[in-house]
């Protein structure tokens, strides 16, 4: 339960930083834009509070994690051993690769058929799944997009990328 | 009477379309399908079906997602009772005393009790959704900017402070992260073009319904598969349908948790699950047989059953009368009406006055189809379990690109829907909730137009706002609940730190 709890004070640590920064850059954007008439009903407005609300609260969750040791934390997380090891965990190489297939079927969506395409991304993530038997892949990977494809561009009258 | 004659016309109507008769049946039963799996929301499925609905006429589309709504809400409690892991979040209240019933040999009755338990909140939901609405328009009519700015920004808090068991602060934090994506694209007043770099597509703003099918499709998806529990299906189903006697005793505990789902369910994004947690919670303390719960009774199964369906009902009241849903399937569901057109708010009642009679009619229709499917289907959703998540989980990839994509007809809402399914994931793993999020990219456009809006008319005064007595509650309210979400915020973080230091120290 501790661990859990020190690992959140270290990603608490970083998610405040970086919410400060975004709080900055977000109420510099909204400084920056147009202003009609005054100030207080031009579009940077409330944009600029927002900044300013995240700032506020990127700070109380600084504070709420360096209580909880989260700085030294932080610096365990972004340590290069902790790193490589967690890159190199099974979670992380499992969650990565389905990723990257998600990743790459939609980068290709629009070069090639929806219906091909899908057979192969769902072929390529059983396959890495170990989901079933591969007779089993290959019929669901072929089935279901066709039946997809069918249904909502003939049923439904949906249109596909 | 006239509104009583729009009801009964409704009901009618819809009686006698059998497309809609259809579609509601099968619209509870992918609903119901989909509750099932463990990781599959209530949301999710309104994520993964809200394209089927594109092309239908509005009668027939609220009637298909609402239909939707109810199976899959209600769907969860199968794999609850049966494997300890409950299909929706809303259905985890219900595995405490229902796998405990599973063991023992009870685990069909106790899914038919949750099955009826669901069908008596969803009525009873409606019931009270279609008595209070009406006057909650009249309340509505007389918000002006201020109300309505304060109106958000209460969602917001709210939200936050709910959907977090104790630290209210990554509820709100979430929750302005959802204002400032909503920041994106043309603003209302001048037309301006905020935060879009020169994106042509990001002038439109944040697509609602592709962003919701990433938080809650992909990220759940992605976070699922990286899992590796198997499941155990304890004990067989046996019989499902329980003696009409069992319920007698349990009508207090019926009409409590329907009240408390109800009133969950109006207060912004809260969700099912909240209404079914406190239901289960207050269940446990006010009941004779309180001590058993946990052990298998069947009252610890109604009582979050009774509520998580009556937040339905709830969650319609301020979407219909403020368009602020109460919960995510019913924001889902608010981004579905605008695609066809509809706008509720306080004008839709002047605009579309047979749109409540038609959200009753629909409630009420797709509870009787959730309850026979829900009896019928009882055994056969149980072996759904034993379908691996590996299978399962990969099909509904192509259905979130599907639907991100049908929505604009653009490629670019398919990758917005990847980064808000990656942003979702990382928000879930750091335990940061994400129906504020979905609360705050709704909400956020109403609060700023509203906010400058008020300040226009007022040339830069704040002090109009304490010459109205609706604006002054919801202040005050604001202030009440920054007040303790900071207080339990601070508890909260000295509680953690005094847990880390005592075991360092040991």
């Amino acid at each position: 339960m501790s661990n859990k709890i020190q690992k959140l004070a270290g990603a608490d640590f970083l998610t405040a930083i970086l919410l400060i920064l975004f709080g900055a850059a977000f109420f510099v954007g909204a400084r920056s834009m147009k202003v009609y008439q005054i100030f207080f009903v031009s579009p940077g407005f409330f944009p600029m509070i927002l900044g300013i609300a995240f700032i506020f609260f990127g700070c109380v969750l600084l504070y709420a994690s360096s209580l909880r040791g989260g700085r030294a934390d932080a610096l365990r997380i972004l340590s290069g051993a902790n790193l490589k090891r967690g890159f190199t965990s099974p979670v992380f190489k499992k969650g990565g690769t389905v990723f990257l297939l998600i990743l790459g079927y939609v980068a290709l969506l629009g070069t090639f058929d929806f219906a091909v395409l899908s057979m192969a991304y769902l072929f390529l993530t059983f396959l890495f799944l170990r989901a079933a038997k591969w007779y089993w892949m290959i019929a669901i990977s072929v089935a279901a997009p066709v039946v997809v494809q069918l249904v909502f561009s003939q049923v439904f009258r949906i249109p596909l990328p | 009477m006239e509104y009583f004659q729009h009801i009964t016309g409704m009901f009618s109507a819809m009686a006698r379309d059998p497309w809609i008769i259809a579609l509601i049946f099968g619209g509870s039963v992918m609903g119901l399908l989909v509750g099932v799996i463990p990781g599959l929301t209530a949301t999710m499925a309104l994520a993964l079906l809200i394209n089927i609905s594109y092309g239908m006429p509005l009668e027939r589309a609220v009637a298909f997602l609402l239909a939707v709504y109810v199976g899959a809400t209600s769907g969860g409690l199968c794999s609850a009772i049966m494997i300890n892991i409950p299909g929706t979040p809303a259905a985890a209240a219900t595995s405490l005393d229902g796998f405990p019933l599973a063991k023992q040999g009870k685990g069909g009755l106790a899914i038919g009790t949750g099955f009826i338990a669901s069908f008596v909140g969803t009525v009873f939901s409606i019931l009270i959704m279609l008595t209070l609405t009406p006057v909650l328009y009249l309340i509505a009519m007389k918000f002006g900017h201020w109300e309505m700015f304060l109106l958000a920004i209460f969602g917001i808090m709210i939200c936050g402070s709910l959907s977090t068991d104790k630290d209210p602060i990554k509820g709100w934090i979430v929750g302005f992260l959802g204002f400032a994506l909503s920041m994106v694209g043309m603003e209302e007043i001048y037309a301006y073009p905020r935060f879009t770099f020169g994106i042509f597509q990001l002038r439109g703003g944040i697509p609602l319904i592709a962003t919701l099918i990433g938080v809650f499709g992909i990220s759940e998806v992605l976070g699922v598969l990286q899992e590796s529990v198997p499941y155990k299906i304890e004990g067989k189903v046996g019989r499902v349908i329980p003696s009409l006697k069992v319920f007698k005793p349990l009508v207090p505990s019926i009409l409590r948790s329907g009240i408390i789902g109800v009133i969950i369910g109006i207060i912004p994004g809260a969700g099912e699950d909240v209404g079914a947690w406190l239901a289960y919670d207050i269940g446990k303390r006010r009941s004779k047989d309180g001590d058993k719960f946990g052990t298998g009774v069947l009252e610890g199964v109604l009582c979050p059953e009774v509520a998580n369906n009556a937040v339905i009902g709830g969650a319609m009241i301020p979407l219909l009368t403020l368009a602020v849903p109460g919960s995510p399937p019913a924001a889902m569901f608010l981004a579905a009406m605008n695609l066809h057109g509809v706008r509720p708010g306080p004008m839709l009642n002047i605009e579309n006055p047979a749109f409540l009679p038609m959200v009753g009619a629909a409630l009420m229709c797709a509870s009787l189809a959730m309850l026979f499917w829900g009896l019928l289907l009882a055994k056969p959703m149980v072996g759904i379990l034993k379908i691996k998540r590996e299978v399962l989980l990969p099909l509904v990839v192509p259905l979130t690109v599907i639907g991100a994509y049908s929505g604009g007809v653009r490629i670019f809402d398919v990758y917005l829907m990847l980064f808000a399914g990656v942003l979702g994931y990382f928000l879930r793993q750091m335990d940061y909730p994400l129906a504020p999020m979905v609360l705050g990219l709704i909400l956020g456009p109403l609060a700023d137009v509203s906010f400058r809006q008020a300040l226009m008319q007022s040339r830069g005064a704040f002090l109009p706002l304490l010459q109205r007595p609706i604006g002054l509650i919801l202040l005050a309210s604001v202030a009440w609940l920054i007040w303790t979400g900071i207080v339990r915020a601070r508890a909260y973080y000295r509680k953690l730190a005094a847990e880390i230091s005592s075991d360092v120290s040991s």
